[in-house]
Order: structure tokens, then sequence, then C-alpha cells
């Protein structure tokens, strides 16, 4: 069923978890591509990376991920999230290295593509992000810091009009 | 007539009161605020047992109630939370500015040819900070014996993001006899894209929230003034019930701003 943070009603709440996803996602693929990178084989190096981000991490949403507890092999967890992975734009990664891990493939640049279309994705969030953030605090500031500021401003004087009428 | 008003000043500025006493704290008891919420939760309790009490006393002692002290356990554990989590985010961010720098010149070092144990030893001596202190016990654990993979691990507990985990990489890459450079150069570009993209949303956060709290506080300030001027404009908004309440809404909505603001600035 996933993480019950995962389908929370408020939009914003929605959206932060989706960013605390991706960048979990970008670690696990970023530490995988180093793995590779090593020399170790994708299962060894699969494993090793979900329990080094389960330990760092206070919520991990990779729980999808693990395999190890599980009768699953490899390829059929690589299946598995090709179809029924929480976030269906991340699926693709999945089939990917599903499809290069049957065929034998090398798998390290592959990954490192994965990690780096994930990090453009991030940084394209972030501009985004530090675009709109001030907009919306002026916003903000002008419906929650405004009214009290006049009320406070003004109400002394309208007290005394008060009294004189 | 004094009484409301010092509540009223108290519970305006406690804010205020907070963020100067941040600056002007002694080291030493910021040390034991870092320890009481950092590590031992028994200590913590003790401190905010120990607060409430003396706040509750000395609210007695000066104004013979209590009222007072329920401002002080509000801002005490506040108050303590709050240097906690600076102490421990200008730590980190000591640490990642400080790692960018080691891993170029580790780069550097491998590049002109230095093997890596002796580029670490290299690098650990001169200077201090933070990450130099951290590398000068990894060493000296590695004299005694200890594996770097150990020592990396009991590090990352205290740190975050797994930079730590990415220079065991390099170690491991090292051990089977691999070329460090690749693994450098990945290392060093992922955590330098992750440490820009931090400062950037912590320079917004700090930007935006100061502005909030400027404007939360500009209005409180101003009649402050205007009553230290014309007493006779402010004194019947302080003795009227409809006013407090009043106050109390409009302190309500700044507050309600606030979180609201920190909520949408938030990335994560």
């Amino acid at each position: 069923m996933g993480n019950p943070t995962y389908h929370s009603i408020l939009l914003t709440s929605r959206l932060r978890v989706q960013r605390k996803l991706r960048k979990q996602l970008l670690h696990f693929f970023d530490l995988l591509g180093l793995y590779l990178q090593v020399g170790y084989e994708l299962g060894f190096a699969w494993n090793q990376v979900l329990r080094a981000l389960k330990s760092s991490e206070k919520e991990s949403l990779l729980d999808e991920l693990i395999y190890e507890d599980t009768q699953e092999s490899l390829n059929d967890c690589l299946s598995r999230l090709r179809q029924n992975f929480k976030d269906p734009q991340y699926r693709i990664h999945f089939g990917t290295l599903a499809q290069l891990y049957q065929q034998g493939a090398p798998l390290a640049l592959a990954t490192r593509s994965i990690s780096q279309c994930l990090r453009c994705e991030f940084e394209r969030d972030l501009e985004n992000h530090l675009r709109k953030a001030p907009t919306q605090a002026q916003i903000l500031l002008l419906l929650f810091f405004l009214p009290p500021a006049l009320i406070l401003l003004f109400m002394p004087i309208l007290q005394q009009l008060r009294n004189l009428f | 007539m004094m009484k409301p008003l010092f509540y009223y000043l108290l519970g305006t500025f406690g804010l205020v009161l907070k963020g100067i006493l941040l600056i002007l704290l002694p080291l030493w008891l910021r040390e034991l605020a870092r320890l009481s919420l950092a590590h031992d939760r028994l200590f913590s309790r003790k401190v905010l047992w120990c607060s409430a009490l003396f706040c509750l006393g000395f609210s007695f002692f000066c104004t013979h109630s209590f009222q007072l002290g329920l401002y002080g356990l509000l801002l005490v554990p506040l108050f303590l939370r709050s240097v906690v989590a600076r102490q421990q985010n200008k730590r980190k961010l000591e640490i990642q500015s400080e790692l960018i720098s080691f891993l170029y010149s580790l780069r550097g070092l491998t590049e002109a040819g230095f093997s890596f144990p002796h580029a670490l030893y290299h690098l650990s001596f001169g200077g201090s900070g933070q990450f130099k202190q951290v590398l000068r016990s990894f060493i000296h654990s590695f004299e005694n014996g200890q594996a770097w993979e150990k020592m990396f691990t009991q590090v990352e507990k205290g740190e975050d993001d797994g930079m730590m985990r990415s220079l065991m990489l390099i170690d491991i890459a090292y051990q089977r006899g691999l070329s460090l450079m690749p693994i450098l150069e990945s290392v060093t570009s992922v955590v330098e894209l992750e440490i820009q993209a931090k400062e950037r949303l912590s320079l917004l956060k700090n930007n935006i929230f100061g502005q909030a709290l400027i404007s939360a506080l500009v209005p409180w300030i101003l009649l402050a003034v205007l009553f230290f001027f014309q007493p006779e404009l402010v004194s019947p908004l302080l003795s009227s019930n409809t006013s407090w309440w009043v106050m109390t809404g409009l302190l309500g909505m700044e507050g309600c701003g606030l979180w609201v603001i920190q909520h949408i600035i938030r990335f994560y």
C-alpha cells in the first residue's frame, strides 16, 4: 500500500512527499552507480545501498525496493517495480534497469544516466520553487500581517473616536 | 495597570528576547542546551522540570501569581530547542563546506600522484575545523588498527545525507586497486550540487522568515512607542477586555501567518 503519508489529502504535503521520494531515489541511484563503478554486482550493491539509506533516513520511502527479506529475486523485484512502483513517473527507470540486467549489459552508465535525469528534475523543481516562493510569501505577508498592523495602529484612534461619540 | 502591561510586554516581546539571548548567550550555556536536547533524554527532562519549577517560582516571587511562569514554560523549551538546532545546523554547514574543499584537494593530490592514505594524512594536518578534527580522529583510529569502514559508519550516525558514505566508497575503490579519479569526480560533483542546493534553500528561508518576523514585530513595536510618547491614547486599550481579546486574536493571526509561510517555503 505504501507509506500512509504518500496518500495525504493536502496538496502541499503530497508534493513534499514526492520531493522526498525523488531525493531518496536520487541518493539511491547515486550510491548504486558508485558501487557499480567500484565493481560490485547489482544485487549486492542494491542491498548494501538500501541498508545504508534506511539507517540514515528518518523516514524511508523506498521500502518497495527491498527484496532481501522476501523470496523474490532481483529480476522479479525490478519487474515488480517496473509495473507497480508507487510513483508512475519513475517506473521507466526500473524498467530500463530490468531490461539491461536481463541482457547482462553493464549497468554503471545506465545508473549514472538515471541519477543525472533525477538530478535535472530536482534542479528544475528547485529553480521553480525558488522563483515562486518569494512571491507566495509576499502575498501571505500582506494577508496575515498587514491587517494586524493596520488594526494595531488605528485601534487607539478608533477607540478615542468611539469614546467621543 | 502595571501588571497587564508587564504581561503584555513580556508576552509580545518573548520572541525578541529569545533572539537576543541566542546571540548573547555564553558558550557554556549553549553547550548545556546542546547536551540537554541532543543526547540525553533524561537530562533534558530534568532540565525541563527544573526550568518549569524555576519559571513558576520566579513568577510567584515577582507577581504573586503563576501566569508569568506560563510564558516561561512555553519559551524555555522552544529556546533550548532552537539553540540546539542552530548549533547542529552550524556544525553541519561547516562540515559540508570543508568537505567540498577536502574533496577537491584530494582530487588534486591524487592527480599529482599521491596515494590515498598519503593524501589523507597530508590533508588532515594544518588548519582547524570540524571536518579536519573528524579526519584526524580517523587517522588516529586507523593507526590503532580500526578499519575505515567502521569509522565511517560511526561518523555517519552523527552526520546526514550519507556524505561520509561517499568517502567510504573511495576507500573501497582504493582497496580494490581501482583508479580513484572517476570516483572522486562523481562524488565531488554530487556533493557539491547537494550543498549548493541546500545553501540556496537556506538563503531563501532566512530571507523570507526574516521579513516575516520583522513584519510581525513592527506593529507591536510601534504600539509600544506610541504608548511611551502618548500613553493617554493607548491606556484605554490596555484596560479594555475587548482590546485584549482583539490583540490575542491578532497575535494568533500573526502566528498562523508565520506557520503558513514556514510551510510554504519548505522544499522537503
